[in-house]
């Protein structure tokens, strides 16, 4: 019995609590240890499985229920990322947390994250699955309420209300899977292939997709997302962001290619729900002005991106969505490792309070921008090769079906793109490049901070500039095959174009430079200059925000009407605020509570025996 | 070497030196008839190439405090879309079978670039007008960037696919987009996202002269100066282009006749051009945001629609 | 191989000067006139003479008005920001040594005793065709206008009768 995949989730789960023994300047390094041998573990384990999946048991629970671990491409592609960005997480976290308290806890967490993300994508069975799920869960709602602060419990406690509300509904659907099939092993029922006819399928799919979606982030279910991931310490925001979703999309991409054949409406319904949280994400993020919560807000509309891939029901639309999941994974743990670095510089999470700062941190601002420009979809990086993928797939499903709405889709999306755009100017804007009203005194993060960020920006440019030799040659095209492209894009030949006509701009400068170049300060109409006259980042988008429809809309969403838990909060209260009329105090009248119930329990009981 | 033909495309023939000259020498027709209409004679024809020389000679000032390295490279991003999107634009005009480097997609997605330019560049100039230019743009960006892609899609339609040679071919075919009802509609708001894009009047909001001192462009001279007025005048020439490809039945270089009805083509848009540019007043900014969102998407909506409906 | 590329470049700045106006503190009489001379009836942009608005872009500076004390240190901040090369053009007869006013309390009188002068345009205000003739001088499209030669001969007109002094006692 090969032990070897167990050791992806045993050793990080297993060493977990000897954190607790060691000491300080010890503590971190046996982490980042650990974690880099999770992921040179996966690495190994990467060619093993190119041929044939690895799939066997483990042990009984009955005889029916067996706890079986399955190991093939798609699988050891999601490890390989967990384990990639848990090993970079953790070398930032050593020097980013390590002036906070209640490391010992902080870290112990941190390896048993990693460890069950890595069980839930091994196990071959939903039952395995969803115990896995659940520590997970635990794990992260543990590392959400880190700070301790009241914010950011309140979003642990609604990140953990709203995840176990979406698992119950996963595990009814489970329970219902093993009582129709009668196995819940994963490879047997892919192999049955259910199909989705009866009315019955349609329901299990629904639950599964509550339960994933919300472990995923999908509108409408998203609403824990933008409240959890800024509460988080920002390496944790990064593992969050980065990859704790895609084991949602995992769940989501298993359930809806492998295991059930997904039926014509279900496309509809995911392409529907992709594109919504596309375009409601990235409106909702054009107006924050706290950093990470504007960053949580692209995470929900790039999983809409995901989703949207995922629908299309066509193979370069599926690859291209799973392309974007390896991409997200990257420029989005770039983003919020970066935006880190600030926040530990500056202190603060307003957008207001940052300025100035590409003198001062330039490998921030250059590993930012690059992130920024890949998320935006900017060629040559990577983030446009993935949604051209996901465009691709969309234009193939309208030649095959043409219905009008793939056009909305579409449409959708490539406007989604441009929004994303915007959104990152401002914020690059208020970072970087704005002047601040005092300039700040802070200088570049330590090395075993950028040291992450510079290797996650380097992966960003060579599976953008690489495309089809490095990511798409190894890791999307062998999980999914027989895609074929209907478009053209050349990638190494676009950079080195583009770089040339770069250099050829660079020769026009430098033929200009033939007086010489001379620094003055900025020209405010003969005015003194003074830095509050700048545009702040709550003014850059006030155009749009101030606009009739838009404005009506956002004033609704700061009031928390569209918000799910919201409304579930109000609708318990009041409900429970109704009942507990009753709960008077005073004992006679629970008496006469308890006797009436007596008597009416008897009254039914009576009739029912008497039919 | 196979990889100096690509380079010779770029940069010298349909690429950065010939679009170039070209695009210079149609902003001087620009200029030309802006005088006949307001019944004045105009600027000399080499009025354009001697702009770009003398910003040559001019000293190149950087706002103090600045971040040098975004306030030069700016507007060397602008200049590197608009060839690579130029060349793409040629080439599959020139030889319809092959595709250069991408489809259409890459073409939409590298027209983003010159106005990404626009705003990192003004974005980095350490001045408060600069910084209200950028704001404007971005929104500019956001309001004309829907329309802009609901009637690319019009064409995509119609034509089957998104590789700019079946585009053509279908146009060769079946005659051009323009000669059906949604092709005038989808035309009508092509042409109006075109003038935003170009930012002439009465969408030149973000490099409002006498309003933010020059907008975006307030603390830039000399060479970049140069860079960015060079840009846009590739992006007079390369638009037009564009939207002759996509719905005016496409470039046909091989014989003398096509080159002179592409002549006339052109010069029936850069007129469009110009009369609207010289008889409008500029917009303000939430004004334009308005206009775009609601009767320009309204109007690229119905075009959809009316493709969708085969009509 | 560069002298070459700057002589040309050198010959191109005079067929295209960008103007930037300012106002020193004057009446706006000769502002109204830099404006009329740059309108479609008189048509500057034959010339290559285009206005701008940030003095960035600007080659040259046309100056109108006394300056007075609070508008110095603003102008001498307008005059750096202009790239190099430049021409500063004073405009009006208050631009050009202070006007009516140039021995007022709180004016300094006259442009170039705050910035260096190239081309001065004296009137009050003066034509448009008169700043457009200065700018052609500077160009070097035109000569400069000077008086004819049997002018220069004489000397200057005799008194007319009515202004002949008035002996004492008649």
């Amino acid at each position: 019995m090969n032990i070897s995949p167990l050791l992806l989730v045993i050793i990080p789960v297993v060493s977990a609590p000897f954190v607790w023994l060691l000491k300080k300047g010890l503590r971190e390094w046996f982490s980042v240890v650990v974690t880099l041998c999770v992921f040179i573990l996966s690495v190994i384990l990467f060619p093993k499985v190119i041929n044939a999946p690895l799939h066997y048991d483990l042990f009984n629970i009955t005889n029916k229920i067996v706890v079986t671990v399955n190991l093939d491409l798609l699988s050891i592609v999601i490890i390989t990322l967990i384990s990639f960005s848990g090993f970079l997480a953790t070398l930032y976290s050593t020097r980013y947390m390590a002036e906070s308290c209640g490391l010992n806890r902080y870290y112990f967490l941190l390896l048993l994250f990693i460890g069950s993300m890595n069980g839930t994508v091994l196990s071959g069975d939903l039952f395995s699955m969803f115990l896995l799920w659940e520590l997970m869960t635990l794990a992260a709602f543990f590392l959400v309420i880190f700070d301790d602060t009241i914010e950011s419990i309140r979003a642990g406690i609604k990140y953990f209300l709203m995840s176990e509300m979406g698992a119950l509904f996963m595990l009814v659907a489970v329970i219902a899977v093993y009582l129709q099939e009668n196995t819940v092993d994963m490879a047997r029922l892919s192999y049955r292939g259910m199909t989705v006819s009866s009315n019955f399928t349609h329901i299990l799919l629904l639950f599964f997709l509550m339960g994933t979606g919300v472990k995923a982030g999908i509108i409408p279910i998203h609403t824990w997302l933008p409240d959890a991931h800024p509460a988080a310490p920002s390496p944790v925001s990064a593992l969050l962001s980065g990859v704790m979703i895609k084991v949602g999309i995992y769940m989501m991409i298993r359930i809806f290619c492998y295991i059930f054949s997904p039926a014509l409406s279900w496309q509809f319904i995911l392409c529907a729900l992709g594109s919504a949280s596309i375009i409601i994400g990235v409106m909702m993020a054009i107006k924050q002005i706290d950093a990470k919560r504007l960053l949580a807000y692209h995470s929900v509309s790039q999983i809409g991106y995901i989703v949207l891939g995922i629908g299309t029901g066509v193979s370069v639309g599926v690859a291209g969505g799973f392309f974007h999941v390896l991409n997200h994974a990257l420029f989005k743990g770039l983003l919020f490792l970066s935006m880190g670095a600030v926040i530990h510089r500056i202190g603060s999470r307003n957008l207001s309070d940052y300025g100035g700062l590409a003198r001062q941190m330039p490998i921030t601002f250059i590993t930012c921008s690059i992130a920024a420009l890949s998320i935006s979809g900017v060629p040559p990086f990577n983030g446009f090769v993935s949604k051209w993928m996901i465009y691709q797939g969309l234009v193939q499903r309208f030649a095959m079906e043409g219905s009008a709405f793939t056009i909305v889709w579409l449409a959708a999306a490539m406007f989604g793109s441009a929004l994303t755009l915007a959104s990152f100017v401002k914020l690059i804007y208020a970072t970087f490049l704005a002047v601040p009203e005092k300039p700040h005194d802070v200088k570049e993060v330590s090395i075993s901070m950028w040291i992450p960020m510079v290797i996650m920006a380097g992966l960003c440019i060579i599976f953008g500039v690489f495309a089809w030799q490095v990511p798409l040659k190894i890791f999307v095209l062998p999980v999914m095959p027989g895609v074929s492209f209907s478009g053209y894009w050349h990638p190494g030949l676009a950079t080195v174009l583009l770089i040339i006509a770069f250099v050829a701009g660079g020769i026009i400068f430098i033929a200009g430079r033939l007086k010489k170049v001379t620094v003055s300060m900025p020209f405010v109409g003969g005015e003194e200059f003074e830095p509050e006259m700048g545009v702040s980042p709550e003014g850059f988008y006030s155009t749009i925000k101030n606009a009739k429809f838009f404005g009506a809309i956002y004033h609704q969403a700061e009031k928390k009407r569209f918000d799910i838990y919201s409304l579930g909060k109000n609708i318990a209260f009041k409900v429970s605020d109704g009942l507990s009329i009753t709960h008077t105090g005073i004992l006679p009248t629970y008496l006469l509570w308890i006797f009436t119930g007596l008597v009416v329990l008897l009254l039914i009981g009576k009739l029912l025996i008497n039919n | 070497m196979e990889i100096l033909k690509p380079v010779f495309y770029l940069l010298i023939f349909p690429g950065l030196i010939f679009t170039g000259a070209l695009g210079l020498f149609f902003s001087w027709v620009d200029r030309k008839v802006t005088a006949l209409i307001q019944s004045r004679i105009g600027p000399p024809w080499y009025q354009c190439y001697a702009d770009i020389g003398k910003l040559l000679y001019k000293e190149v000032m950087i706002p103090a405090g600045s971040n040098r390295l975004s306030f030069v490279t700016a507007p060397l991003i602008g200049l590197a879309g608009i060839s690579l999107a130029g060349g793409i634009i040629w080439m599959v005009n020139i030889n319809k079978g092959v595709s250069f480097i991408g489809d259409l997609i890459v073409v939409m997605y590298l027209l983003v670039l010159p106005s990404l330019g626009l705003i990192i560049g003004g974005a980095a100039s350490r001045n408060p007008f600069s910084s209200i230019g950028a704001s404007r743009e971005m929104i500019m960006v956001f309001a004309y960037e829907l329309p802009f892609i609901l009637v690319i899609f019009t064409a995509v339609i119609k034509a089957g696919s998104v590789i700019f040679g079946d585009i053509v071919t279908y146009q060769l075919q079946n005659g051009a987009m323009f000669w059906s009802a949604s092709g005038v509609l989808a035309s009508m708001v092509f042409f109006t996202c075109m003038l935003a894009k170009l930012c002439y009047l009465p969408f030149d909001i973000p490099e409002a002269e006498s309003e933010i001192i020059g907008g975006t462009l307030a603390e830039y001279s000399g060479a970049l100066l140069a860079i960015f007025k060079l840009t846009n005048a590739m992006m007079l020439f390369i638009l037009p282009l564009f939207f002759i490809t996509l719905f005016l039945g496409g470039i046909d270089v091989s014989s003398i006749e096509g080159i002179l009805f592409l002549i006339l083509k052109y010069l029936v848009i850069l007129i469009l051009v110009i009369l609207v540019k010289s008889t409008h007043p500029r917009l303000r900014i939430d004004q334009a945001l308005k206009f775009f969102l609601g009767p320009v998407t309204g109007l690229a909506v119905i075009s959809v629609i009316l493709t969708l409906l085969g009509v | 191989m560069l002298s070459i590329l700057e002589k040309c470049l050198k010959k191109c700045f005079k067929k295209s000067v960008w103007v930037y106006h300012t106002n020193a503190s004057a009446c706006n009489g000769c502002d109204i006139e830099i404006i009329n001379a740059l309108t479609p009836f008189y048509d500057a942009e034959r010339f290559g003479i285009k206005l701008v608005g940030s003095p960035r872009h600007a080659d040259a500076l046309l100056v109108s008005g006394a300056v007075s004390r609070q508008v110095c240190p603003r102008l001498k901040t307008l005059y750096e920001s202009v790239p190099e090369p430049k021409l500063v053009f004073a405009i009006g007869s208050c631009a050009t040594g202070g006007g009516i006013w140039f021995d007022s309390y709180n004016v300094v009188g006259g442009v170039d005793k705050v910035i260096p002068v190239n081309f001065y345009i004296p009137g009050c205000p003066p034509r448009p065709e008169a700043i457009l003739f200065g700018a052609a001088v500077a160009l070097g499209l035109v000569d400069k206008k000077v008086a004819a030669e049997y002018l220069k001969e004489k000397g200057f007109p005799e008194l007319m009768e009515a202004d002949q002094p008035v002996a004492a006692g008649e």
